[in-house]
Parts: structure tokens; C-alpha cells; sequence
């Protein structure tokens, strides 16, 4: 554990938030072809939406999150799994919204890896560091916009994709 | 932004019983928090699966939970243990370190020797070093604050 000693009064300004959902790109309403994929969540600032493609491991007994494959489609529309991915305000792209691997491309260029982890791609607001360019969602609500994350998936049997939000809430005293 | 490092616990891995908690000291802010896993494992039953992550499944899922006395009760983090991983790998551009004596094999008790690290900073990750000090838990506001780890289980993970 790291405690910082020279902090006594401030309270919070803002807490970072990270969880993991899991998707069953399996069934019903998959397979689609640049449409809906999942509805992102509003009301909280967006960072970054990390993605991991699997095909689970059925074995009794196993965690739900354990692959018994990795996916990493390269051919979209063909290869199983979520081959086009983006994130869409009123079904217009705003965010990326080509293919799985350019997404791993552009990745591996902002993260300055040799190259990505099989099965993983993110998508993140905050390429510079600049905490200030986060995907902002506390008015969409009151103007009606629709946030998601859209593209194309081509089903398999027990396939699942696993989102790794980080989000931030602000502290509602300093608003 | 003056930092130290305090040793929270030492326990013992309970292969049956899956879930380990430990409230995290409340006296001073956060910055971070680091598990270290060490062990030995082997495989009793030959032929059985080994997924293709290995040793990070080991770590089913990594919690920290809070009651904050501005935010109530809040999941900090609630990741699967690949996932926590790989962020780390991108993010702080040095991956927690995953260390096996040997690869995981499916050969009848084959012992191999874990040694790996999970680190988690509050802030978010690879931001401007001045803005993380408004991201630091302000742990004195909580009531109370634990971390989880839900581990492998007799009949998971390493089958056997």
C-alpha cells in the first residue's frame, strides 16, 4: 500500500471508478453488422473501454472469465467475434469505428507496445494524458443523445466479450 | 506529493476456501495498492485444461470496496484478474511482473513454482502527474474500506 503523508484536508475531487462486464456475443441479438452493440453507460465521465475476446471455458467449475480461446478477428464480417467496434453518439461513429484490428494498430502506436495482447483493443478518450479529455455524459439525458458502443459481430458458440470501463464521478460538493 | 509504503498483511492461500478479504488502513490518503502472489501449484489429474492466460487466472477477481461519507457506498474496482492485468500492461508501459518456474503443464504433478505481482493506482492510469493528487482516496472520509481477491477454487482454474 502507498500512503501519501502531505495530504490532510482535501476531500476527493473526483473518484475513478473501474469495473468489468461481460457480454454474450453468442446469441440473440447477434450477429449484427455496424449496428448497436451495447448501450454505454451516462451519467459518469468515460475514459477508456477496454475490450478481451474469448471463447469460454465450459470446463464445471471454471470462472466465467476463463477463455478456452482468445479471438482477435481479422477479417471483418467473417472471423468470430466483434470485428468492427466504435463508439456512437445518435448512431453516428464518434469514436473510431473501423476494424478490431486497425483499432489494435492505433493501439499499439498510443501504448508504444511491440505489440498488443491477444484479444484485447481499448478505446480511450485520454491519449495524452490530459485527464480533461474524458467523453463527458452528464447531459445526455436532458439532450436526448444516445451513447453506445457500436459495430459489427459475428457469433460463435459460448463467445464472450468482456468491457473494462474506467469512469469518473466527480464529487457532487464541488460541482 | 510525499509517499511512503506500509505493509498491510501477510496470509496464507486457501486452495478451498476462494476468497480473501483484508480491510486497508484508513489513517492516511491512497495512491496504491500491490498484492503479491507467491506459491506453488501442480496439476493431480493429467490431460486436464489450462486456459491460455495461465497463471493470471489464477486471480479470479480483484475488489475494493468502500463506504465514503461523501459518496456512499462505492465499488472502487471490480475486475477479472486478466483484465486488471493487461490494463496494467499497457497503461504504466511495465506489466505486472507473472513468473512461473516452469510452464504450466498437464503433466500428472508437475510442481511449478507462481511468483506474480498486481499493482492498482487509484488515479487513473498514465495522466499528468499534477492531476493525480485530486484522484487520491481520501481514505479518513471512509467508513470502511476493504479489499476483496476471489480466488481459484479446488475444482477451477487449474483443473485437478
Amino acid at each position: 500500500m502507498i500512503q501519501v503523508l502531505d495530504k490532510e484536508d482535501l476531500p476527493l475531487t473526483a473518484l475513478c471508478r473501474r469495473y468489468s462486464t461481460e457480454l454474450d456475443i453468442s446469441a440473440s441479438p447477434f450477429p449484427v453488422t455496424n449496428d448497436k452493440i451495447r448501450d454505454l453507460p451516462t451519467g459518469e465521465a468515460i475514459r477508456s473501454v477496454m475490450f478481451r475476446q474469448y471463447i469460454r471455458d465450459t470446463t464445471a467449475g471454471q470462472p466465467t472469465s476463463v477463455p478456452a480461446t482468445i479471438l482477435d478477428p481479422v477479417n471483418p464480417e467473417v472471423d468470430t467475434g466483434i470485428t468492427r467496434i466504435g463508439a456512437r453518439v445518435n448512431e453516428k461513429f464518434i469514436t473510431h469505428g473501423r476494424s478490431w484490428q486497425n483499432l489494435r494498430e492505433r493501439n499499439r502506436d498510443q501504448f508504444r507496445v511491440l505489440a498488443m495482447p491477444i484479444g484485447i483493443g481499448v478505446l480511450d478518450w485520454v491519449e495524452d494524458g490530459n485527464v480533461d479529455r474524458v467523453l463527458f455524459t452528464q447531459d445526455f439525458v436532458e439532450k436526448r443523445l444516445r451513447l453506445d458502443i457500436g459495430g459489427s459481430v459475428v457469433t460463435a458458440a459460448n463467445a464472450r466479450a468482456e468491457l473494462t470501463f474506467t469512469t469518473i464521478k466527480p464529487n457532487p460538493q464541488m460541482a | 506529493m510525499r509517499k511512503q509504503t506500509q505493509f498491510i498483511t501477510n496470509q496464507n492461500l486457501n486452495l478451498t476456501k476462494n476468497k480473501f478479504i483484508v480491510d486497508i488502513p484508513r489513517d492516511k490518503y491512497l495512491f496504491a495498492l500491490r498484492a503479491h502472489f507467491r506459491g506453488q501449484i501442480s496439476n493431480s489429474v493429467a490431460g486436464t485444461t489450462i486456459g491460455p492466460e495461465g497463471i493470471l487466472q489464477l486471480l479470479e477477481r480483484f475488489r475494493i470496496r468502500m463506504t465514503h461519507e461523501i459518496f456512499g457506498g462505492e465499488v472502487l474496482v471490480d475486475m477479472y484478474g486478466p483484465a486488471l492485468y493487461h490494463l496494467n500492461e499497457l497503461y504504466q508501459q511495465s506489466a505486472n511482473r507473472a513468473n512461473l518456474s516452469q510452464p504450466l503443464s498437464t503433466q500428472t504433478n508437475l510442481a511449478s513454482n507462481f511468483d506474480f505481482l498486481v499493482d492498482f493506482e487509484f488515479p487513473p492510469q498514465n495522466i499528468f502527474p499534477a492531476d493525480q493528487e485530486f484522484y487520491l482516496i481520501d481514505a479518513p472520509r471512509c467508513s470502511l474500506l476493504q479489499l476483496v481477491l476471489e480466488l481459484w477454487n479446488g475444482v477451477s482454474v487449474i483443473q485437478g
